[in-house]
């Protein structure tokens, strides 16, 4: 949100400068060439705002509020960084991010901050939906993970790794899981959380 | 949302639009040429011509950005309607042999040509550039809209209305594009314009009376 408050202001004192330093006909036209360009540039933010409005799913009695109105009844996997985390790439709200990879919108009003990737329906195991929809970002959202008796292990997520007697929990549906990422079975709905808690 | 230009045409209906289209241009060029005793107004429009498909190719890398929407309309209220049609059809066409021809390229030269039709049939009343501005925000989201049906050959016509209210920030780039286009152009493109629709008797007059 700031940086459109920032463009607009620009905006305006280009529009000042042109308005003492122009005369009649050219003022309108230096004035008009701003604001287009000032427009150009706010663009991607007020798309990404004005599809945040539009698509946002805002019923908190569905199980999916908050997300895309498209992921309605589809999987999705959403990571919550630690408020005392600046992550690179995901401190400015909640990212939401499509199957193909697109962002579909940033809702920088969410409490948290993070990734949301949604819109899946083919999982069944939570490891591979971990392991497969993170890899749509690459190494932006890389997770580290150790083999051991009960199954994988999470180390880190998205370059956070959890020091102390912190970790990376997971919840489905809402709930604390039960079992490990690794034997979770999913539902054609399900949405996975990891976020940092303490023991 | 949905993106753009994904209906992918059979052979043989590209055929039939690309043929539509040449005719489209073949039958107004004819008109022009029938009305015409001088070539003075076809030199304006292939400059005009040149001056579209030029500005629409140059400006893509910045959506619905491009001067085509002024340069029909201007032509549609100085020149005429079926001018600003062959004008529509032509730039359409040879633009998006550039940026990707298809079925969109039917919508684009229809929407351009109901634009430059709708200035010819209030150019008597577009006299101050308040109007012109006025009007020229009215065409960006007419032609926007009227693009959009081409979606409904990909999905089906629920998905019609969020779509258009997705691309409102879309529409918002192209009325801010012809607000500065239609201040920049109008006196210039309206100064050529109004030399092309002097007959060759007022031109020759003009001459002798500069002996």
């Amino acid at each position: 949100m700031t940086d459109i408050i920032a463009i607009v202001m620009t905006g305006l004192a280009l529009t000042a400068f042109a308005g003492t330093y122009f005369q009649s006909k050219n003022r309108l036209q230096a004035i008009s060439v701003i604001w287009l360009v000032t427009l150009i540039v706010a663009t991607p933010i007020i798309n990404s705002e004005w599809n945040r409005i539009n698509n946002l799913l805002l019923d908190e009695e569905k199980s999916h509020y908050g997300f895309p109105k498209e992921w309605e009844d589809k999987q999705v996997m959403c990571i919550h960084f630690p408020d005392d985390y600046t992550s690179t790439e995901f401190n400015d709200g909640r990212h939401h991010i499509s199957s193909s990879g697109e962002t579909i919108f940033i809702d920088t009003f969410w409490n948290e901050s993070g990734v949301c990737l949604g819109g899946f329906v083919e999982y069944s195991n939570g490891f591979d939906f971990l392991l497969n929809s993170t890899n749509i970002l690459d190494e932006k959202l890389l997770v580290n993970y150790t083999e051991s008796s009960f199954g994988p292990y999470v180390n880190s997520i998205g370059g956070f790794t959890p020091t102390g007697n912190s970790y990376w929990a997971l919840y489905h549906n809402g709930a604390m899981s039960m079992v490990g990422i690794g034997d979770l079975e999913l539902n054609s709905n399900s949405i996975i959380l990891w976020q940092v808690d303490t023991w | 949302m949905p993106a753009y230009h994904v209906f992918e045409m059979s052979n043989l209906a590209g055929l039939l639009l690309n043929l539509f289209l040449l005719g489209v241009i073949s039958w107004n060029l004819i008109m022009i040429e029938k009305r015409v005793n001088q070539g003075q107004k076809l030199i304006i429009l292939s400059i005009c011509a040149i001056f579209g498909i030029a500005g629409r190719i140059l400006l893509s890398p910045i959506p619905n950005v491009q001067p085509v929407t002024v340069i029909v309309l201007l032509v549609g209220i100085r020149m005429g309607a079926k001018e600003s049609i062959f004008l529509s059809t032509i730039i359409a066409l040879f633009s998006n042999l550039i940026l990707g021809h298809g079925i969109w390229t039917f919508y684009q030269a229809a929407a351009w040509s109901i634009v430059g039709c709708l200035g010819a049939l209030f150019s008597e009343k577009l006299n101050s550039l308040n109007r012109l501005i006025f009007i020229s925000i009215l065409s960006a989201i007419l032609f926007n809209w009227i693009v959009s049906i081409s979606i409904l050959h990909s999905v089906g016509f629920d998905l019609f209305l969020p779509y258009i209210i997705a691309g409102i920030p879309y529409d918002l780039l192209h009325v801010a594009g012809n607000i500065t286009f239609m201040i920049w152009l109008s006196s210039p493109l309206s100064e050529i314009m109004s030399r092309g629709n002097i007959s060759l008797g007022e031109v020759e007059n003009e001459q002798i009376s500069h002996y």
